[in-house]
């Protein structure tokens, strides 16, 4: 046999062996070398910063969130009782935001009202999430006739209008916490589990949940170890738009007189009462809406940073 | 026998009543300590072929045996006790790697599966596979995949498809992705790991050359069908079918026969048939594919020998000398 499986070597110096971070000939020593400056360079760039908009932003997101929480600590009058002052004052030490045209503490009305649009809007979208998050990821690793199905459901509920539904409800039922949160929860269904399902079927094919498959892991456990941790910064993503979205839709509603009953304060009622006094006291609608505005720029802002971080990432593969 | 392939025929779907004929009726067998190479041209059906035998894709019709166990009956649990006799290395170096995962915990997470060792001993085994692979565990281990090199990442997989301690290795296209003075690399560090481990290996590649210091034994694939399988020496040096000839014609350069001294003269001069040199490179019209392959021979519409046996009749594999395996009518020689 004139070439036997000796031959088969190609040409190469054992020594270059070690040596792929830089290719081209030298010795072992001089491979770890380099390699150790490699790890200097690529932490660097490789590791993007959220920034300080990011940090500023989640802080504000943060300080709502505990004073809608601790409420009932502050020391604020009762957001219901009238004449706390005298009628449509402007900012003073006793009532920082001023009063409404009965009186009421608008900064008072302000926080506990923060508790109907946060509770309402970060709950449905959680049970959103987490329903149709996993029916998305189970759709899209599956397939088949499953995926078919699930798809098919969401495209009905995406077919039918929110808030004709909303309406309907409210229209026929009086309106509570509860309730709001499973009319919201319902819509965010399709919508999440479009997401997750697209970034599912994004990493499913990929090389590595292959090697996971060849490698004899269950199905359980590469949905869970594998899939999951790539598909999950982006629908944390986009859930957070989903929360701003849901605030916009529960302030809508409000504002209608179709959300929580008065008079329970809320960001929306509050415009819609204010809206009458505009010309006399534009404080009273104003105050509501500017805090709409700074959360929903807060929650926006935080959403795209969080996407942009871990996109990157992704995108570097 | 570490790896039966019989009569295996993979169909796959493609929208209303069509279907792919990736694979059609192919079978080989392949030994512990033995290399066969799968060459042949970008979607003829190798790597679904590869991914097939590890039970990644489902046949239609043959069967697959790893030592002993038949992956294409068994179901479950069973199932993927089949298959972690047979690893797979990919292609691409960085996707192969789970992007959120470090080094270490890649390497951990198949020993996790299968519980094959103590949970304080997987670390270190982990570490022995890094540096059998060439690289420097402590270096290496904390990374993400992201901050490695093509080669490195390579190495890392082949890394990971050891943890298991398979007894085939299915390498798909392991190489072609990567700088060709790694490339070198990454071909001796397999074949090292095959004579250590006496592994049976398969090895993927559209790259004749590549394939060629590597296998022991060749099998060259046209669209979905095996034409001509054999000892590396004696396919490289007398292609018995007409389209390993045009592969080997293809090859640029003499590099080929740079690796073995004394017979670099010899094969230049008994080459390819001088018919074969002078047929077009290129088919003139080639509208066949494997959505809706050809009558007979497959390869009848590019063939410069075809003729009416060609187009109608499929040639059956026909040992023309011993271990030397070819399906076409007129072989050469």
């Amino acid at each position: 046999m004139p070439e036997g499986t000796e031959s088969h070597q190609v040409d190469i110096d054992p020594d270059t062996l070690h040596n792929d971070a830089h290719g081209h000939g030298g010795a072992r020593a001089r491979d770890k070398t380099s390699a150790g400056v490699m790890e200097a360079n690529s932490q660097e760039p490789g590791k993007r910063v959220l920034g300080p908009a990011f940090w500023i932003a989640v802080g504000w997101i943060a300080i709502i969130a505990l004073a809608a929480i601790f409420a009932n600590l502050l020391p604020l009058p009762n957001p219901n009782l009238t004449g706390a002052g005298p009628a449509m004052a402007g900012p003073s030490l006793a009532h920082l935001l001023g009063t409404d045209e009965l009186g009421r503490d608008l900064l008072s009305r302000l926080i506990f009202g923060t508790r109907v649009s946060l509770v309402v809007s970060f709950a449905s979208i959680a049970i959103g999430t987490a329903i149709g998050g996993s029916l998305g990821i189970v759709a899209g690793y599956v397939g088949g006739v499953v995926d078919w199905m699930a798809n098919a459901l969401a495209y009905i509920i995406l077919a039918f209008p929110p808030l004709l539904l909303l309406l309907a409800i409210a229209a026929f039922s009086k309106q509570t916490l509860p309730k709001l949160v499973a009319e919201f929860a319902f819509l965010s269904l399709a919508p999440l589990f479009r997401v997750t399902r697209g970034a599912t079927l994004a990493v499913a094919n990929r090389e590595f949940v292959q090697a996971a498959v060849a490698s004899g892991a269950g199905r359980f456990r590469i949905l869970t170890r594998e899939i999951l941790p790539s598909v999950l910064p982006s629908v944390i993503s986009y859930a957070l738009l989903g929360v701003a979205i849901v605030i916009v839709g529960e302030g809508s509603l409000a504002f209608l007189g179709l959300s929580v009953a008065l008079p329970t304060p809320s960001w929306g009622n509050m415009i819609a009462e204010g809206r009458t006094f505009l010309a006399v006291d534009p404080w009273i609608s104003l105050i509501p809406s500017l805090a709409m505005f700074s959360l929903l720029l807060a929650l926006n802002f935080s959403a795209d940073k969080l996407g942009e971080r871990f996109g990157s990432r992704e995108a570097k593969l | 026998m570490i790896l039966e392939v019989d009569d295996l025929t993979v169909e796959l779907p493609l929208g209303y009543r069509r279907k792919v004929h990736a694979v059609s009726g192919v079978s080989f067998s392949l030994r512990q300590n033995e290399t066969l190479g799968l060459v042949g041209e970008s979607g003829c059906g190798k790597s679904t072929l590869g991914k097939t035998i590890v039970g990644l894709v489902k046949p239609s019709r043959g069967s697959v045996t790893i030592a002993g166990r038949s992956i294409t009956t068994l179901k479950g649990r069973e199932l993927r006790l089949a298959r972690r006799n047979a690893q797979l290395v990919f292609q691409d170096p960085l996707s192969s790697l789970n992007p959120r995962r470090t080094i270490l915990n890649s390497l951990i997470e198949p020993m996790a599966v299968w519980n094959t060792l103590e949970p304080d001993q997987r670390a270190p085994r982990a570490m022995e596979l890094l540096e059998e692979v060439g690289l420097d565990p402590s270096l290496i281990k904390g990374r993400f995949p992201s901050q490695l090199s093509g080669g490195q990442c390579q190495r890392v997989s082949i890394a990971r498809a050891l943890c298991v301690s398979p007894t085939l290795l299915i390498c798909d296209e392991p190489v072609s992705a990567l700088d060709v003075s790694i490339q070198a690399q990454i071909l001796n560090l397999l074949h090292d790991i095959r004579e250590q481990r006496k592994l049976a290996m398969l090895f993927i590649s559209h790259d004749l050359s590549v394939v060629h210091n590597i296998s022991d034994k060749i099998a060259v694939m046209y669209m979905g069908r095996l034409c001509e399988t054999g000892q590396t020496a004696a396919v490289y040096k007398q292609p018995l079918h007409p389209y390993t000839s045009l592969l080997l014609d293809s090859i640029p350069g003499t590099q080929l026969d740079e690796p073995q001294s004394g017979e670099s003269g010899e094969s230049e001069a008994s080459g390819p048939d001088p018919a074969t040199t002078t047929q077009p490179l290129e088919p003139p019209s080639d509208v066949s594919s494997a959505i809706n392959p050809p009558s007979g021979c497959r390869y009848h519409p590019r063939c410069p020998y075809a003729d009416a046996t060609c187009e109608s009749e499929q040639p059956p594999m026909r040992e023309l000398r011993s271990g030397h395996f070819v399906g076409c009518h007129h072989p050469l020689a």
